[in-house]
């Protein structure tokens, strides 16, 4: 599809800026005890639209009714992109699509059944072929049938690591790395100060890849020569080589030589509070997210920036109504999103 | 006295003296065991109480964190855990303590996590293992716990007969054959003196 004007975008981003939930929205929602008393505190919200005419809803519903929100948001932007956002907006936005990949070729790897194509679509953007993974013989043929103008050298990179492991973990960091690998190769064809903006939110995704691979050395004793295959060639805050060189020694060492910014999320991964983590991680990029719409208000920094917010938001709406439905207590379910 | 038939003679009666003296032995023992096995049920019961002091922390921060990681990682959890295949080998040794055989519960082998799982899962599997001694440790001691109290139960019930039904058996019987031996010997001396008189007076 042909792309409209960034400027465009932008304000129409603009627009969907007071659409974002408010901090007092979450405070809302999180104190919900029920899912019914949820949707009706979500009636309350710009989701009101979604919901009208919904009646009595299960945790089905509600999850598929905030995703097809989050897909139509996400489908909107990316689509209209101009070519050369468009193209690393694609490689960005297939992290998320990444969990349904691993998931069809789990239900390789076990001979279970596959469900539909579209289940295992996060975004609903058509940038994985489901079908022709659902399709594959074999897991190699899965990994193959990947798309390289959006994995790049990621396709060969876990080809080569399933053959040499056996193990679906690597394949999974193997296509992340290439996913960020080609962003960042794509990044390079925008205007110098929107790559800046960009960068801001994305070097902090790449260094917590890089972060992760270095503690399954560290913490759980996986095989160094993993952070060499997976670790992405790009530092932001956080020094690959200092990773590469430090990865046998004790795992407190990283709180004091990573930046102040990730010392809180370092600490939470140390302890094993992985979810913990998460979340901060997610906090500092929804931080983040907002410099960026004060800093570049007209470019492609605003729209990455609230593409970026509609994600921590629907990723926030699926933790509460998952977290009421286990019976987690607010406080601990509060712990647990970015806002 | 029992109605088991009684031959008042000064052998049985060293017979069942001895018997008395072994059984009398025996039920020291048995009291002695009864003590042990009361000494090493306190100290279950000790350390079972610290054990789930600490337990239920464990296992509720454990669950906790299970949800957030389930309620986190929805998506990694269904997908790594269709391939998980190995399991948890937990060997059973039994070692004396208190005069019976108790179990000790050992993790020998748990599956291999190595390149296996990602964030998340690892650390969840990883928080699990540690926890897993905790909780064996607590079935170990609650397996002890039912077994020597079993024992003492069968202590005690033989410590009772011995006391109640064959001690007081064996010494009645020696208490009449030392009776009835007595009679005999002044019955004998009765007849002796008898016997003298008779031949003193030269009949």
């Amino acid at each position: 599809m042909g792309g409209v004007d960034i400027i465009y975008l932008a304000s129409k981003a603009h627009t969907y800026r007071p659409k974002l939930l408010k901090p007092e929205d979450w405070t809302l929602l999180l104190s919900a005890k029920t899912l019914q008393d949820f949707v009706n505190r979500l009636y309350t919200t710009a989701y009101r639209e979604y919901l009208l005419g919904s009646g009595s809803l299960s945790k089905t519903d509600i999850l598929k009714i905030i995703k097809n929100v989050f897909r139509k948001r996400i489908q909107m932007f990316v689509s209209q992109l101009p070519s050369k956002y468009q193209s690393f907006m694609k490689s960005y936005i297939s992290r998320l699509e990444v969990p349904g990949i691993i998931g069809i070729l789990s239900e390789k790897i076990a001979n279970k059944q596959h469900s539909q194509p579209q289940k295992y679509s996060a975004t609903g953007l058509d940038l994985i072929p489901f079908y022709a993974l659902i399709k594959a013989r074999s897991v190699e043929m899965a990994i193959n049938s990947l798309p390289i103008p959006i994995f790049d050298a990621g396709v060969r990179l876990a080809l080569d690591l399933w053959k040499r492991y056996k193990k679906l973990y690597v394949v999974e960091l193997a296509l992340y790395k290439g996913l960020f690998s080609n962003a960042l190769k794509y990044l390079e064809e925008i205007p110098d100060d929107e790559r800046d903006v960009v960068k801001m939110m994305l070097g902090i995704e790449i260094d917590i890849h890089n972060l992760l691979v270095t503690l399954g050395p560290m913490l759980y004793g996986y095989s160094p020569e993993l952070i060499d295959a997976l670790l992405v060639p790009y530092s932001y805050k956080l020094s690959t080589s200092l990773l590469r060189t430090i990865y046998s020694s004790d795992p407190h060492i990283l709180t004091r030589v990573v930046p102040p910014l990730y010392r809180e999320l370092v600490s939470y991964y140390i302890n094993k509070q992985d979810p913990l983590a998460r979340a901060r991680l997610y906090k500092i990029l929804s931080e983040r997210a907002i410099q960026l719409i004060l800093r570049d208000t007209i470019g492609f920094g605003y729209v990455f920036a609230i593409i970026k917010l509609f994600e921590i938001e629907y990723d926030n709406l699926r933790t509460i109504i998952e977290g009421i439905s286990q019976g987690l207590p607010t406080e601990k379910i509060s712990q647990l999103i970015a806002f | 006295m029992s109605s088991e038939y009684v031959l008042p003679t000064k052998i049985y009666l060293m017979e069942l003296k001895q018997k008395l003296t072994t059984i009398r032995f025996a039920k020291k023992i048995l009291e002695r065991k009864r003590d042990s096995l009361r000494e090493a049920i306190k100290k279950s019961l000790s350390n079972l109480s610290e054990v789930i002091k600490f337990l239920k922390q464990t296992i509720h921060n454990w669950v906790v964190d299970a949800l957030l990681i389930a309620n986190r990682y929805k998506d990694s959890l269904e997908n790594y855990a269709r391939l998980q295949k190995d399991s948890t080998v937990i060997d059973v040794i039994y070692i004396p303590e208190g005069g019976v055989l108790l179990p000790k519960l050992r993790l020998s082998a748990y599956p291999d996590i190595k390149d296996k799982l990602p964030e998340g899962l690892r650390a969840l599997f990883v928080k699990f293992i540690e926890s897993l001694s905790t909780i064996l440790k607590t079935a170990e001691i609650l397996a002890s716990l039912e077994l020597l109290l079993r024992e003492i139960e069968v202590t005690n019930r033989i410590v009772n007969t011995l006391d109640k039904v064959l001690i007081p058996d064996l010494q009645e019987k020696i208490n009449y054959i030392s009776s009835t031996l007595s009679e005999f010997m002044i019955s004998e001396l009765t007849s002796l003196r008898v016997l003298i008189g008779m031949r003193e007076r030269g009949d």
